[in-house]
């Protein structure tokens, strides 16, 4: 049952990425990974949020792995700072790992703050 | 449509697939979330890589792969919350190793990834060219 309740959630997660994806994809030049790192920042806080609040494990597998763990990706995270490697735009891909990583943190640490009030 | 279902597809058993292995982990250090994460970020660079040079697949079907199955599989959020988590131990080493860890290995793993299919593509052109 835990695993239905996860997939389901993974389903949710991917499309919104999908969805958010296409939304910056209309708007910006394709080649920009912000809209990964919008999508990784947001889950981030939102992952942060939830993590300290009570809720049933049902409430937690289904939001924080399935759908908050589906809407992020490390994978294209990496894919796109490769490919600033290999394109050798070293500064850029050092750029883009520093603020994902401490940005992510920063997100999740005012998400656990946050959820102490709210 | 078709993207959205091919999508859900893969998501559905790439998450199923991460909550299982993250189950496998012993001890505090997040293994399970850095092998995914690698794996993972190795596939993605593969699958991209070769799709585009030697293998033609529908749209529907990478997406199903890489945007639903790969990406659902992999996560940032959960990574991101086990830093804080050690930070707010106060485990200041792990809190640096890890992710350290995960950028060295992911990108190792990328880059291997592009370079397989590469060579795999190079090759089959090269069988092809001289068979013709």
């Amino acid at each position: 049952m835990n695993y239905l309740i996860v997939g389901a959630g993974g389903i949710i997660g991917a499309i919104l990425r999908y969805i958010v994806g296409k939304i910056f994809r209309e708007v910006m030049d394709k080649d920009h990974p912000v809209a990964t790192l919008f999508i990784n920042v947001i889950g981030s806080f939102l992952i942060g949020y939830l993590s300290t609040k009570h809720l049933s494990s049902e409430y937690k597998l289904f939001l924080m792995t399935g759908l908050l763990g589906g809407f992020t990706t490390y994978s294209t995270f990496m894919l796109e700072t490769s490919r600033y490697i290999k394109r050798e735009k070293h500064m850029k891909a050092f750029i883009y790992v520093l603020v994902s990583i401490i940005f992510g943190i920063v997100a999740a640490g005012v998400g656990i703050w946050l959820a102490s009030f709210v | 449509m078709k993207n959205i279902v091919a999508i859900a597809i893969g998501a559905f058993f790439g998450a199923i697939c991460r909550f299982f292995i993250s189950q496998l982990s012993l001890g505090s250090f997040p293994f399970a979330t850095l092998f995914i994460n690698v794996i993972g970020s190795f596939v993605l660079c593969f699958v991209a890589e070769i799709t585009v040079e030697h293998i033609k697949i529908s749209t529907a079907l990478r997406h199903l792969i890489t945007t639903g199955f790969i990406s659902s599989f992999t996560t940032f959020s959960t990574f991101v919350l086990e830093i804080v988590r050690f930070l707010m131990k106060g485990e200041f080493t792990v809190a640096i190793v890890y992710p350290l860890l995960s950028i060295v290995l992911g990108l190792l793993a990328s880059i291997f990834g592009f370079e397989l299919a590469r060579v795999i593509s190079e090759r089959q052109q090269k069988e092809e060219y001289e068979a013709a």
